[in-house]
């Protein structure tokens, strides 16, 4: 182990005590042995860690506190206007047979008004895509939030740092 | 899960802000300190502390037990700090360097105040980019081992390695100037 590889673990690893036992004892009888590296440890020490070592750590005022809750507060009331407003809202408060007999009678309303289209209109019929257009309306009565991402910040780190 | 259960988190993540509020006194501290040694600017540090909380608190309900808290919590500390101190400094546009005229000698003395000590820090963190401190500060502030400032940091733990070696290095340069501080 030459002067500048002890430098180096100075630097981090002996510094940070994060070398193995036999790794150690290899540093400490190069140090030993070794003025000038005594002294450049003391530097590093006296420079990058004592100072930090020493340091205060502080509690953010009262009023931080005071002023997340408020703006959490204010999200809540915001949300639960919106969800007071939209058609979900009035979807959920419906309940299943409710929502089916809608259904059928909306069916049942929509057949008579394509059987009349086709009987007065002289024009041909354009097929209609049922499956297409039941999704535009499930999008549609979903809202427009049906479409958002949802920012993940679970486990995974680099979900939250893209 | 430190000494927050997982019921508080659950809680929290269903919109109960006395359970938020308990993570809030948990990590608060931390959170107000990095920011404050990232920034060394109280507006600043109080602008991020509340972002984070108020961004935590958003995303709680998406938060699944797979990693503790605790670095869920730091990575979204550091993230935040960081950008604040890369979009600070972009609008400072210049780079750093030690001025010791920004920074008054302080009386000859053995011991030296908290005012004196802080200074010091600040003068030593100011030589460093927000990567290079973030990897001082979560490691001789806070006591993080280099594989928690690595999962933390999202980065390698040969790359916490390498920061933690140029910072040093870049703080001895100064040293003759600090320790008369």
């Amino acid at each position: 182990m030459n002067c500048q590889n002890v430098k180096d673990l100075i630097l981090t690893d002996y510094l940070d005590d994060q070398l193995d036992p036999q790794q150690k004892s290899a540093m400490e009888a190069h140090l030993k042995g070794c003025q000038e590296c005594r002294v450049y440890l003391d530097a590093v020490r006296n420079v990058s860690t004592l100072p930090f070592e020493k340091a205060q750590h502080v509690h953010p005022p009262e009023h931080i506190w005071h002023n997340i809750k408020v703006a959490i507060e204010n999200e809540h009331e915001t949300a639960d206007i919106v969800q007071e407003t939209t058609v979900p809202g009035f979807w959920q408060q419906l309940g299943i047979l409710k929502r089916l007999a809608l259904g059928a009678v909306s069916l049942v309303l929509l057949m008579i008004a394509v059987t009349t289209v086709q009987k007065t209109s002289h024009r041909p019929i354009v097929k209609i895509d049922n499956t297409a257009q039941i999704e535009y309306f499930a999008y549609l009565i979903a809202g427009e939030d049906a479409d958002d991402v949802t920012e993940d910040y679970g486990t995974m780190i680099e979900e939250y740092f893209l | 899960m430190d000494d927050l259960t997982e019921d508080i988190v659950l809680q929290a993540a269903r919109g109960d802000v006395e359970a938020f509020e308990n993570i809030y006194k948990h990590y608060s501290a931390f959170v107000y300190n990095v920011a404050l040694r990232m920034l060394k600017n109280i507006e600043n540090a109080q602008e991020v502390t509340q972002d984070v909380f108020v961004t935590l608190y958003r995303k709680l309900e998406t938060f699944r037990f797979e990693s503790s808290l605790k670095t869920w919590i730091y990575r979204i500390t550091m993230n935040t700090a960081i950008n604040y101190a890369k979009k600070v400094s972009r609008i400072q546009d210049r780079t750093v360097e030690f001025d010791a005229n920004r920074y008054p000698a302080a009386s000859p003395s053995k011991v030296i105040s908290q005012d004196q000590l802080q200074k010091r820090i600040d003068a030593l963190l100011s030589v460093l980019n927000p990567d290079q401190k973030a990897c001082v500060i979560l490691r001789s502030l806070e006591g993080l081992s280099y594989e928690e400032i690595a999962s933390t940091l999202n980065i390698n733990i040969n790359t916490v390695r390498s920061r933690l070696k140029r910072a040093r290095e870049k703080m001895l340069s100064i040293k003759e100037e600090v320790m008369n501080l």
